[in-house]
């Protein structure tokens, strides 16, 4: 038995190991953009002349990166996939203080 | 000889709240002004002291946690590879992890020094690697903590975060993003 996001295999590799892909999708993708808040950005402004980690950035791009995944899950469903191959990630400023961040993979039906 | 008509009342009724929020507006940022013009020396002075020895505490440390993860799995869990031997994996799935870091003023200001002159930013390089052996620690926690026995196809992704305001102000982050898919093999003959 397989781990699985709403019914959905997800990897990063370009087979999922143990099953055979029947038929492909396309490509399905979700993003999200986020801009921290303000009071967060201070405190990390004030954590970073100090230097070292910004932890609360780090989480808030954990959590938008689950949103992002969440959604491309959703877009898999839709098209009647039970499996995401080659999962990708990209992230990119759009302006300053907010990023998007991005993932797509390839929608396949599995057996 | 006056009369307070209705108008007037509405007047200062609906433009005195904001006009207190401009005045307390006022307030807030001026003592925070002077707050941070006294406390930012000292911040930046703390950033520059122990900078150096924060980092090699970090890299102490983290050589201890790699240590006992290599111990209790036995070898290193990541690795960039497909798979040898598909029939053998019971579970897959992707796993991911990421560390934002900020080089401090103090390490901003060298950088620069440096940039005048070009060549290798130790600084910078310093950091960065450390960063990513990081986050390439933590998904090797985070598989052995869910039970994976390997990473297979990891990738990793840097970007640049939360510059505003100009190119001098502001946060500085650097974000680092590894992923992988875990896998579980299956430990029946």
């Amino acid at each position: 038995m397989s781990a699985m996001v709403n019914g959905i295999q997800v990897v990063s590799t370009e087979t999922i190991p143990g099953f055979i892909i029947k038929s492909q999708l396309g490509v399905v993708s979700g993003s999200t953009v986020r801009a921290k808040n303000v009071v967060r950005d201070f405190t990390q402004m004030l954590k970073n002349i100090v230097g070292g980690e910004l932890p609360q950035y780090t989480e808030l791009l954990v959590e938008s990166r689950n949103e992002a995944f969440t959604r491309m899950v959703a877009d898999a469903k839709a098209r009647g996939a039970n499996g995401v191959v080659n999962l990708r990630f990209a992230t990119s400023a759009v302006s300053p203080g907010a990023a998007e961040l991005f993932c797509y993979g390839t929608a396949v039906i599995t057996e | 000889m006056w009369s307070l008509e209705i108008s007037e009342i509405l007047f200062y009724g609906v433009c005195g709240i904001p006009l207190l929020l401009l005045v307390l507006w006022g307030v807030f940022w001026t003592i925070f002004g002077i707050l941070f013009s006294v406390a930012y020396p000292f911040m930046f002075l703390y950033g520059a002291l122990t900078g150096s020895s924060k980092r090699k505490d970090w890299q102490n440390n983290l050589i201890i946690r790699e240590r006992q993860t290599l111990n209790k799995a036995g070898k290193d869990v990541l690795s960039m590879d497909k798979l040898r031997r598909p029939q053998d994996v019971s579970e897959s799935n992707v796993i991911w992890t990421s560390i934002v870091i900020g080089p401090s003023h103090w390490e901003q200001l060298v950088a620069a020094i440096y940039m005048l002159f070009g060549g290798s930013i130790d600084v910078y390089r310093d950091l960065i690697a450390l960063g990513r052996s990081e986050v390439f620690q933590r998904l090797r926690e985070m598989a052995t903590d869910k039970g994976y026995d390997a990473v297979i196809g990891v990738r990793l992704d840097t970007s640049m975060i939360g510059t505003h305001r100009g190119k001098y102000q502001g946060s500085k982050g650097i974000e680092i993003f590894a992923y992988g898919t875990g896998i579980k093999l299956d430990s029946s003959p």
